[in-house]
């Protein structure tokens, strides 16, 4: 199999440039491209990705194969490259690091914007705070998000604005924390999401739900976002 | 760097919420004034001043002429800090993205001083005049936040 690789060593490339080299897949295999990630690597110690689970469980190796987001090691090679052509860049809109290893600076402080913790000044109970089976559904979608970047770096509204949009997952988990019948900060996590940016530039686009590896829908979760507001403030 | 000051209404929601709002007035007088013509298609000039100069007429499309000032600014400014970035323009960004702001600001005002003058031109009973004798052009030099482009 033909693959183009995005190769970039700030220590000695000017420039990024795309590396195409070829890997033998065993006939009859449908491996991911993890798999062939690490058989590029043998050749090539230099070669840089992250990876750790191999189950997409951690989301660390979002990276772009043949034009879209993933996890590279649950994307068999037969729906990454059906034409048997494969290319791998990094997540698209963030610093490149070096290779395939992108700088995540940008992606946590917009997370880390929206709060994603419970907060309830309540003096906690002697044991837990209890919650009702049904306010649980509610957080169903919302919290099983690995923050793989998948989404928020195949959002253009992202490309345009890193510094303000808060970007798709951040917003899923703003979502999650204002759906929880346990969060007492309502109101405060609302008004800081009302400016031109955090939420509203989001444009609808769907490009995060088309490449969430968990099949979880920020598009959905920012229209309630922006319902919410729209009943708070008015 | 990009910032919410020139924004309508500075805030997000407000400018959510007149945006949508603004496109629903815009909707009913397209569809209001279609319907004119699709029920009078002899219409013919006179009888459509005369329908347009009737009181009802001139709010409603006094009203429009508003979402459609404010309408359109916030989708250009919308499209502005999206795009005319330092990405792009590096520290000239913010002087572009500025003449940008201001070019459409005083677009804007001319549009509303012309069509207001149209609209409330008509309510004295006389037909609206010939658009080559538009009488609001002038009103262009009253425009304080135009750049100095047109010698005023
Ligand atoms: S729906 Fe919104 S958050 Fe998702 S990719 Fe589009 S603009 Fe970005
Ligand atoms: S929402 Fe999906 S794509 Fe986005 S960070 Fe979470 S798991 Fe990844
Ligand atoms: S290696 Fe953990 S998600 Fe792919």
């Amino acid at each position: 199999m033909q693959v183009s690789l995005y190769r970039y060593d700030p220590d000695r490339d000017v420039k990024p440039h795309m590396q195409h080299t070829s890997v033998d897949v065993p006939e009859g295999s449908d491996l991911m491209v993890l798999d062939v990630l690490e058989m590029l690597k043998a050749e090539d110690p230099s070669l840089s990705f992250r990876r750790s689970c191999r189950e997409g469980v951690c989301g660390s190796d979002g990276i772009n194969m043949n034009g879209k987001n993933g996890l590279a090691c649950i994307t068999p090679l037969s729906e990454a490259a059906p034409r048997g052509k494969l290319e791998l860049r990094p997540l698209p809109g963030l610093p490149v690091i070096r290779d395939l290893v992108v700088d995540m600076t940008q992606f946590y402080q917009q997370y880390e914007k929206v709060k994603p913790w419970l907060i309830n000044d309540a003096a906690p109970p002697a044991q837990e705070r209890l919650q009702s089976p049904e306010d649980r559904e509610k957080l169903d979608g919302l919290y099983e998000c690995i923050l793989c970047a998948c989404c928020t770096t195949s959002c253009p509204s992202f490309w345009w604005n890193p510094d303000k949009f808060v970007g798709p997952a951040g917003l899923l988990q703003a979502y999650r924390f204002l759906a929880d019948s346990r969060d007492t900060a309502t109101e405060e996590r609302l008004s800081d999401l009302e400016d031109p940016f955090s939420v509203f530039r989001c444009r609808g686009i769907m490009n995060c739900t088309s490449v969430c590896p968990r099949d979880l829908n920020p598009t959905r979760a920012i229209g309630k976002i922006k319902a919410m507001l729209v009943t708070h403030g008015t | 760097m990009v910032t919410n000051v020139t924004s309508f209404g500075r805030s997000g929601l407000s400018d959510f919420v007149l945006q949508r709002v603004s496109a629903v007035v815009l909707g009913a007088f397209g569809l209001c004034v279609g319907g004119w013509f699709a029920v009078n298609p002899e219409g013919g000039h006179a009888a459509f001043a005369a329908w347009f100069s009737s009181t009802p007429m001139v709010v409603f499309a006094t009203l429009a002429v508003g979402a459609l000032v404010a309408h359109a600014w916030i989708g250009m400014w919308t499209v502005g800090t999206d795009y005319l970035r330092p990405h792009y323009f590096g520290r000239a960004s913010t002087v572009v993205r500025l003449a940008y702001q201001g070019a459409t600001a005083a677009l804007l005002f001319l549009y509303l001083i012309w069509a207001l003058a149209v609209i409330w031109g008509g309510l004295n009973g006389s037909t609206p005049p010939a658009t080559g004798e538009m009488p609001a052009l002038p009103h262009a030099s009253a425009v304080g936040e135009a750049p100095p482009a047109e010698g005023s």
